[in-house]
């Protein structure tokens, strides 16, 4: 049995209505997760995360 | 204006972030969520005095959110992913629990926040360390023989010797593509480094020092961004319930940042050369239609946002 891989498109008649398609989910986040830790406490993590949040949408470059 | 970013209280025990942002008590957080009276973490989202700058306050009314269910924790971190931002920054608790790794293993690139002091620099090895057995673990979690040999190393061998090479020399012995697959992702893992409270130079020698031993035991490549000089600025922002770079822009610690700010979001895409007399670059928007000017040097920045916030200018 062969299988036909595609793209979830925009259709009037989706191609999962045919039973041999398995749909892809071709939507992928692009969104970039920077987590902030440090191990011990009282380093100042959460005050430096709090300064970068409120001016990195100034300097990220994507 | 700029790009989306979210910032996520995720330090679970000890929530405290919405203090900076005019949120004294946060109508929901991170615990409106877990306890399903929202059902989408994009619902909990609050804004801030900073335009694109959106938070998750940390859920610390639930008395047991610091040791989320299995569940949970699988459920926060989908919904993370999920979540509609272009940057998504996650401020995570003291300690070396599992939910703080596996939040942190989000990112190949996740940023250690540590202190001169040797106690702090110790948990930040210590937290690396545990990092580096966690994402073995996961990346071989299906594969019996590489997780119980990595039990063992961690027990036993790797107590004692503390190399991770020793490791990576023994899974390469026993199955050479297991071996490889484990250099391939310490190859890839590649955690930022933050001197914060820098009172000499001699501290940040040793930050240096610390990033050879990270390399030379750990087989992990740490990069060390820079360093924050200790400001009483900084408390005195705390005070007024302000970030400092809003607050005091001019200070040593706020300056200090910028420069760390200005090298290192553009890891993901280096930005395209400039000469060094133009300091700045005209863009294209990603938020469709129009373009955007982006500052190249910290002096331009400063010098824009200085006194006022900063720049980018559609």
């Amino acid at each position: 049995m062969t299988v036909e891989l595609e793209i979830e498109a925009k259709s009037e008649r989706p191609a999962a209505a045919r039973s041999n398609v398995i749909m892809l989910n071709s939507k992928v986040s692009d969104t970039i997760i920077w987590p902030v830790a440090g191990g011990k406490g009282g380093t100042g993590k959460s005050t430096l995360t709090a300064n970068m949040a409120s001016v990195w949408r100034f300097w990220a470059t994507r | 204006m700029g790009y989306k970013v979210i910032l996520v209280d995720g330090d679970l025990g000890g929530a405290d972030l919405h203090l900076f942002f005019d949120q004294v008590s946060p109508p929901r957080s991170l615990s409106t969520f877990l306890m399903r009276e929202m059902d989408s973490l994009q619902d909990v989202l609050l804004p801030t005095p900073n335009e694109n700058l959106r938070i998750i306050c940390g859920g610390g009314e639930l008395v047991g959110m610091a040791n989320l269910s299995y569940a949970a924790k699988t459920k926060l971190i989908r919904h993370i992913q999920s979540l509609d931002a272009d940057y998504v920054l996650i401020d995570l608790g003291a300690g070396s629990a599992f939910n703080t790794l596996d939040i942190f293993a989000l990112s190949d690139e996740g940023i250690i926040v540590t202190t001169p002091e040797p106690q702090a620099r110790v948990d930040a090895y210590g937290f690396l360390k545990n990092t580096v057995y966690r994402k073995l673990k996961r990346l071989f979690k299906k594969n019996q023989a590489a997780t119980a040999a990595i039990a063992t190393f961690a027990r036993e061998a790797g107590r004692k010797s503390g190399r991770m090479e020793d490791l990576l020399e023994s899974l390469s012995s026993a199955d050479p593509l297991t071996g490889q697959q484990a250099r391939d992702m310490l190859e890839g893992y590649r955690p930022k480094l933050i001197l914060n409270r820098v009172r000499s130079k001699r501290h940040i020698d040793e930050v240096q020092r610390f990033v050879q031993l990270v390399r030379q035991y750990l087989s992990t490549q740490v990069e060390y961004v820079g360093y924050v000089r200790n400001d009483d600025k900084v408390l005195d922002a705390c005070e007024r319930r302000r970030p400092v770079v809003l607050n005091a822009p001019k200070t040593a610690a706020a300056t200090d940042m910028y420069s760390i700010l200005h090298e290192r979001p553009r890891c993901e895409r280096p930005p395209a050369p400039v000469r060094s007399e133009a300091l700045t670059q005209v863009v294209p928007s990603r938020q469709g239609g129009g373009e955007v000017l982006v500052m190249h040097s910290v002096a331009a920045a400063r010098a824009a946002i200085l006194p006022n916030p900063p720049v980018c200018v559609s």
